[in-house]
Formats: C-alpha cells, structure tokens, sequence
C-alpha cells in the first residue's frame, strides 16, 4: 500500500505546497515545511486510516510540524513579495500565454494583502483560488464546515478588493495605502 | 432589483462551483444588468489576482525525492517491537523455536552453497561440546577441541535464557554457534559456516548476517559485560 500512498502524495504536492505556504509564507520555508510534512507522514504512515482523505491527514500533519517549528524558533517571519518582482509596471504573462490585466506593481500589494490576512482565510483562498480546488474538497481537507469555507473566503476576497481597489492601475503613485 | 443574487452566488460561479444550468441563468442575468456584472468581475478579479500572485512554481525533485525515498513505517513502533522480540517462550515454545533455528541452519547452508555438516544432531554435536567446555570461561576464552579451536565471542541475555555465540575454527572451516543453556545442559539455537579456516570472510557474510538476525529473533540485546556474564556463569 505504501507505494499507491507515495504515488498520491506527489499528486498531492502542489496543494500541500500551497498550504504549507499559508502558514510559512516565505517559499523556502514553505517548502521545508512540505518536506518535514511527507518525511513524518511516511514515517508514522500506520497512523493513516486507509479510504479518508490523505491531503486532510497531511495537513494535520502539517500543522503540527509548524506550530512546533515556530514554537522553537519564535521568529518572526518576514513577508517575502514572492517570485518575479522585478520592478514596477512590468507586465507579467498569464497561464494560458495572454498578458493580464494585472500590473507588477499590483501583484506585489497582492501579495502583501495575502500575507496580512490570517491563516485561516489564507489557507481558504490559495487552496480554491491557487489550486482550484472544489469548496466540498476544502471542507473535507480542512475539516470545516461548508459555510466556514465560504464565509473566509467571502472576507479573504473582501480584503484583496479593497488592496486591488486602493492601488488603481493607471496611477504613477506607488504609495501603499491602508 | 439585483439585490436577491446574494454575493454566495457571484463567488460561487467565479469560483466554478454551479451546476450548468444554474451557471447559464446567472450568466444571463449579469449580461443584463450592469450592477450584477461589476459585483461578479470583482470575485472573478480577485481569483485571477491571486493565481498570479502566486504562480505554481516547478515541484522541487528533493521533494519528489522525499516522498520516494523515506522509508514508511507499516506499523506503530510498539507493536513492530513485539514482532521481533517474541513473549518469553516456555519450555515447550523454547524448544520449537530452537528447532526451527535449526532448520535455518541447513537452510543457510543450502543458501551459502556450503554444506554445514550432516544432519542436525551430528552438527549439534562440534558446538555443545564446545560449549560445555567453555561453561565456566569468560568471552574470549577458547579450549581446544578435537583438530579445532571453540572461543566464546559473547554472552547474552535472551528470550531463551542465557545464551553464547561461539566459534569453532578447524582446519576445514570456521563455524559460528549460539547456545542457549537450558538447566545443566546446553542447547544449541543456531549454528553456521561463516568461511574457510584462514579464508577471507567479508563482514557481510550471508553467514555473519545469518547470526545477527538469529540474535534478533531470541530476543538478545548486546553482549553482556564481564561482570554481568560472570554473575550468569555463577563464576
């Protein structure tokens, strides 16, 4: 069995990715927090019940590890502006090849709106937003209700559209405002 | 006018999650009215928004790695120990499970492409003997025996009592032998070709294996120290 559960839990990775990068934030970290993550699922692999959800396991596992990480380090973390900001206005390239409406500039205050928001709805809104993953899916995976998956999502959104409507494209004023 | 469209549903179709048909009808209302239409483009905004701010990035191969390479654990720690170490056998069961040490004797034999000697009891026979012998010696001591040497190698404490792995270096060859006391008399648990006499014997001898797994199987945990071996021997 623990060569079908490897095969899922590569599947699995981006999503795990994603999560790991709700709570990290910065990538290397995120990613070390993924590993740690498949490293003690693997390890303590008796401990899953074979039929349930394997993302849900994991992130309980995951969880875990980076409230002890964080236990242990008490550090803060720094909110990293992510990949590929090379500057403001340039234009980044969308999945699907198109240029998107979405300036650099807009992208960066983007990303400074995700990583101010708390946990909870970060890890709502990357999980359906960065991997598209079905509201039902989500419940499952984090173990709430429907409507919570809605609800933090509903609040997460509000948040990025009051960033997204505060820094207006045309305008050659980067000043962030709150 | 638009107000009973509540934003649950404009996030909901951003986000994909309608039926179809659902999906169509709503699609049709927001073609036709302006204010519906900048409500959902907020939703479908924010969604695209946060898909490039957050692009997917390639799967490091570490990670990969990771997933195919750490070893998984089958069982809970407490329950694999008892798969290895099994209950104190009594009498009875301490006799079976040397019998079917035995039978890995000739196995092992078979195995290593070596004969280990005749059957069973004649076999038996080299290493008692030497054990009896070395009864009231220390590990490291060695008494001659017929053309060959027997040295004790250890002593442990095990599921079968106290037991010694011995060597018995002949002429012809070299043989390792775990013996398990039993009242007066020694019993012998396992016994092994390990090479020929002055050969050259890798660590990794099938034969070296054979013993340390024979060691797991009765439960033995490192040699015991001189004193401890002492008190055993009633030295």
């Amino acid at each position: 069995m623990s060569d079908a559960i490897r095969a899922q839990m590569i599947q699995i990775l981006p999503r795990l990715r994603s999560f790991a990068r709700s709570l990290a934030r910065a990538p290397d970290q995120a990613d070390d927090l993924v590993q740690q993550t498949c490293e003690k699922a693997l390890r303590n692999l008796h401990g899953f019940t074979p039929g349930t959800r394997l993302d849900s396991w994991m992130f309980r596992i995951m969880r875990n590890t980076w409230i002890d990480t964080r236990r242990a380090r008490r550090e803060t973390v720094p909110l990293a502006d992510g990949p590929g900001d090379d500057g403001p206005g340039a234009i980044l390239t969308g999945e699907d090849g198109r240029r998107t409406v979405l300036a650099r500039l807009q992208l960066a205050e983007v990303r400074r709106a995700i990583a101010q928001l708390p946990e909870d709805q970060r890890s709502v809104l990357l999980l359906v937003c960065v991997e598209g993953m079905r509201y039902r899916e989500v419940a499952g995976a984090l173990e709430i209700p429907l409507g919570t998956v809605m609800s933090r999502l509903g609040r997460a959104r509000a948040a990025l559209a009051r960033a997204l409507e505060g820094e207006p494209q045309a305008q050659d004023m980067p000043e962030k405002r709150k | 006018m638009t107000r009973d469209v509540s934003d649950e549903m404009l996030m909901a179709l951003a986000d994909g999650e309608l039926s179809a048909e659902t999906e169509a009808q709503l699609l049709a209302r927001i073609a036709a009215d302006p204010d519906l239409a900048r409500r959902h483009a907020g939703f479908a905004l924010t969604r695209r928004a946060v898909r490039e701010a957050c692009p997917a990035e390639p799967i490091p191969e570490a990670l990969i790695r990771t997933i195919l390479e750490t070893p998984a654990g089958l069982e809970p720690p407490a329950e694999r120990g008892e798969n290895v170490i099994p209950f104190r056998p009594r009498r009875a069961l301490r006799m079976a499970l040397a019998a079917s040490l035995l039978l890995a004797v000739s196995v092992g034999g078979f195995l290593t492409g070596r004969a280990t000697g005749p059957a069973p009891p004649q076999v038996a026979a080299g290493p008692v003997a030497a054990a009896q012998a070395l009864a009231a010696l220390p590990t490291g001591a060695s008494v001659p025996l017929g053309d060959a040497t027997a040295r004790v190698l250890g002593s442990f404490d095990t599921d079968l009592g106290l037991c010694r792995l011995v060597a018995l270096e002949g002429t012809q060859e070299e043989q390792r032998a775990i013996l398990c006391r039993d009242g007066t008399e020694w019993t012998l648990a396992f016994a092994t070709v390990t090479g020929v006499a002055g050969g050259f014997r890798p660590a990794s001898d099938t034969g070296t294996e054979a013993i340390d797994h024979a060691l797991d199987t009765i439960g033995a945990g490192a040699a015991m120290t001189e004193a401890e071996e002492a008190r055993a021997l009633g030295l």
